[in-house]
């Protein structure tokens, strides 16, 4: 196996002890099977597949890593604390102690999986199926995730405050973590749930999420990626959405050295619709990129993308994919734009997402434009006597502040915001 | 308090101002009158040090100071101000984050104590009355949706709240309804003081009924035509420019 990442994952001498829901015979068959696919596949990706061109896959797969150890306790007193119900994981591990799940409305089911029975492994067989693209990163996450979790909103009930998952990075040695959670909406219900990535450790992640709305179900989802530079971050989202459903996504990337999003949607009843925003701010040597997979698998369906992507230093950005119509999906309406903005030469910005058409009478608009920052509003704030460094900074966020906006919770916003900010700060 | 002494500008190649000489003492309002494409905003833009405009020749002193020399944000904190002929829309830069941050970045290059939020917010209160202007406009991003009036009196607000020494208006007449015109008017008047100077540029005479100039300058063809008081003014506004001299287009 020429992968030294996944010769390291296969090896059971770098395990530190059990994995959530061994002995349960459902998770250990579906282990056994990834292992096996591992195995077979023998590297992370195919170098060669046009889905992976920009990611430096040679490093990656060059990383022989344990997996990550129990969290110190100098690592658990860094975690920040968060006034909304959550979960918080440390290199992947539940963090009781730091998690508050009871004051959560009645009804919603919310466990992490180190908390599942036996029964709940039954109740969550998507859990263990594959998400989107039967891969070796799939099989990966599969076979060792330590975190993750169930969280299921049952019919008609409106969750008011917003919930929360954390991740935290904490090892300051280089390890391997990967978490693997399912999430249910009933038909009608609503939530709002920010998924934030914190800390100062190193090494790498995965963390894949399966994503499901009812019928006439809402969900607000806030990804605040702030990871630690030296973390290799790898997400993988699969939504679908049900009839007249809604989703409301918005994905900030500003942290982690290197993070790679597979972002699959699949809009399968008629009226669903997606908004998404995504912000990405880079700076160093950073890179990120999205993989989208869009898909109005039915007709009357919406969606509606926006991504900014500001690149400077050495740093790039990357968003691939495509937004698909079905044959049949007639009457649809797609419309995804990219704004992205240079700030220095050696920057890189790669945002060619293509749309496929296969249904009639659909609205298609796609746009897109790479620039650097308007000379006419930069006299505009010196003139005013802000200096240039900062004139930069403040239309730099700007740039991104503006996919904020329609962000409802206010403190949700402010947060956000002033992560933004402070990113920007730090770039110099 | 302001001293330009032969100056020329080249603008994408082309001379725009071909010695231009002009003496502002504090206290004193200058009108700078003259045809379309004459070089009024070029001077504007120039004093306030705009890129892309090249000075081949000429010096321009500020308060003893080599204006030239100074980056935008210098002059700005050295007291210079240029309410722009046509202000620019910064989506995302909330306005009243924006003027804080101006006015405490020009208070900090002066070794001046930042303001706090609390006499941040009493001050621009103030202000903002003198122009009506809602309060509203404060939350938007920086003249984001503003009306062109609406962006006009924006500027004079911004001058109010950041006193300059110089202050340069470019045509914050043009566009303007009455109302406005005299709100704007107001809004400068209330301004002048003894260490403060203007130079107001203007196409049309009907301003000055409301600013009084001590001087008016004629400027045609990249040079001060002629120079006079408000009488010149009054002759401008019934013989029009056709007695100066024309930009070849
Ligand atoms: N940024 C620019 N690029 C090219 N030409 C310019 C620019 N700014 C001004 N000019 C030219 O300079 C001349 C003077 O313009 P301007 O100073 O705007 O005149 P005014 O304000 O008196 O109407 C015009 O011929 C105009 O086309
Ligand atoms: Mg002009």
């Amino acid at each position: 196996m020429s992968s030294a990442l996944l010769a390291a994952a296969l090896c059971e001498d770098l395990s530190p002890g059990p994995l959530p829901g061994a002995g349960v015979a459902v998770v250990e068959r579906a282990r056994v099977s990834a292992r096996a696919r591992l195995r077979q596949q023998g590297m992370l990706a195919d170098a060669r597949s046009e889905r992976w061109r920009y990611m430096p896959l040679r490093a990656l797969e060059a990383q022989a890593l344990p997996l990550a150890e129990l969290p110190s306790d100098t690592a658990l007193a860094q975690v920040p604390e968060t006034p909304f119900p959550r979960l918080v994981f440390v290199d992947g591990y539940y963090t009781a102690p730091h998690s508050r799940i009871d004051g959560v409305s009645a009804g919603i089911r919310w466990l992490p999986l180190t908390e599942f029975a036996a029964a709940d492994w039954e109740a969550c067989a998507e859990l263990l199926a594959p998400t989107a693209g039967d891969d070796a990163l799939d099989a990966l996450n599969l076979a060792l995730a330590q975190g993750g979790f169930v969280l299921d909103v049952p019919a008609g009930l409106v969750v008011e405050q917003p919930l929360e998952v954390l991740y935290f990075s904490g090892s300051t040695r280089p390890t391997a973590w990967h978490a693997r959670s399912l999430v249910r909406l009933g038909a009608g219900a609503r939530l709002t749930l920010r998924e934030r990535y914190l800390g100062n450790g190193s090494g790498l992640a995965s963390v894949h999420t399966r994503w499901s709305l009812g019928e006439g179900a809402s969900l607000t989802v806030l990804q605040q990626q702030e990871a630690p530079a030296d973390l290799k971050l790898l997400r993988r989202d699969a939504f679908a959405l049900d009839a007249r459903s809604h989703l409301l996504l918005h994905v900030m990337e500003l942290g982690a050295g290197l993070s790679r999003q597979d972002l699959g949607i699949r809009l399968a009843g008629a009226g669903a619709m997606v908004e998404l925003r995504q912000a990405a701010l880079l700076a160093g040597r950073q890179h990120s990129e999205m993989m989208l997979d869009l898909l109005h698998a039915t007709g009357a369906t919406r969606c509606d993308l926006r991504c900014r992507a500001v690149a400077g230093d050495r740093a790039r950005a990357v968003l691939q994919g495509a937004v698909t119509i079905a044959a049949g999906a007639d009457g649809s309406d797609a419309a995804l734009s990219t704004q992205n903005l240079l700030l220095s030469e050696q920057a890189e910005i790669d945002a060619r997402p293509t749309m496929e058409i296969h249904a009639d009478e659909v609205r298609a608009a796609h746009g897109a434009s790479v620039g650097q920052l308007d000379a006419g509003m930069l006299f505009y704030l010196r003139t005013r006597g802000i200096p240039e460094t900062a004139a930069r900074a403040l239309l730099t966020a700007a740039h991104c502040r503006a996919l904020l906006e329609d962000i409802a919770h206010p403190m949700l916003r402010a947060d956000a915001e002033a992560a933004l900010d402070a990113r920007v700060g730090a770039m110099g | 308090m302001l001293t330009i002494d032969n100056l020329h500008v080249r603008v994408a190649g082309k001379e725009i101002l071909k010695g231009l000489s002009l003496t502002v003492n504090a206290g004193e309002v200058h009108a700078i009158m003259g045809p379309n494409g004459a070089g009024k905003s070029t001077l504007g833009n120039v004093l306030a040090g705009r890129e892309g405009y090249e000075v081949t020749a000429g010096v321009v002193t500020f308060e003893g100071r080599n204006l030239l020399e100074l980056a935008p944000e210098e002059r700005a904190a050295a007291g210079v101000f240029l309410a722009f002929q046509y202000p620019v829309e910064i989506p995302g830069v909330n306005n009243t984050y924006f003027l804080r941050a101006a006015l405490n970045a020009q208070r900090k290059a002066r070794g001046e104590p930042e303001l706090d939020s609390v006499q941040f917010l009493k001050r621009v209160r103030e202000k903002l009355k003198v122009l009506e202007l809602p309060d509203a406009l404060l939350q938007r991003g920086v003249n984001e949706g503003f009306s062109g009036g609406e962006k006009k009196r924006n500027e004079i607000f911004q001058m109010a709240l950041l006193e300059p020494k110089l202050a340069i208006l470019d045509e914050t007449d043009s566009g303007l309804d009455i109302d406005a015109m005299r709100q704007v008017a107001a809004g400068v008047n209330a301004q002048r003081a003894p260490d403060r100077a203007f130079i107001v540029i203007t196409h049309y005479q009907r301003l000055l009924d409301y600013i009084k100039p001590d001087f008016v300058h004629v400027l045609a063809a990249g040079c001060i035509a002629a120079s006079g008081g408000p009488e010149l003014a009054r002759m401008l506004e019934t013989e029009g420019y056709a007695g100066f001299p024309q930009e070849a287009a």
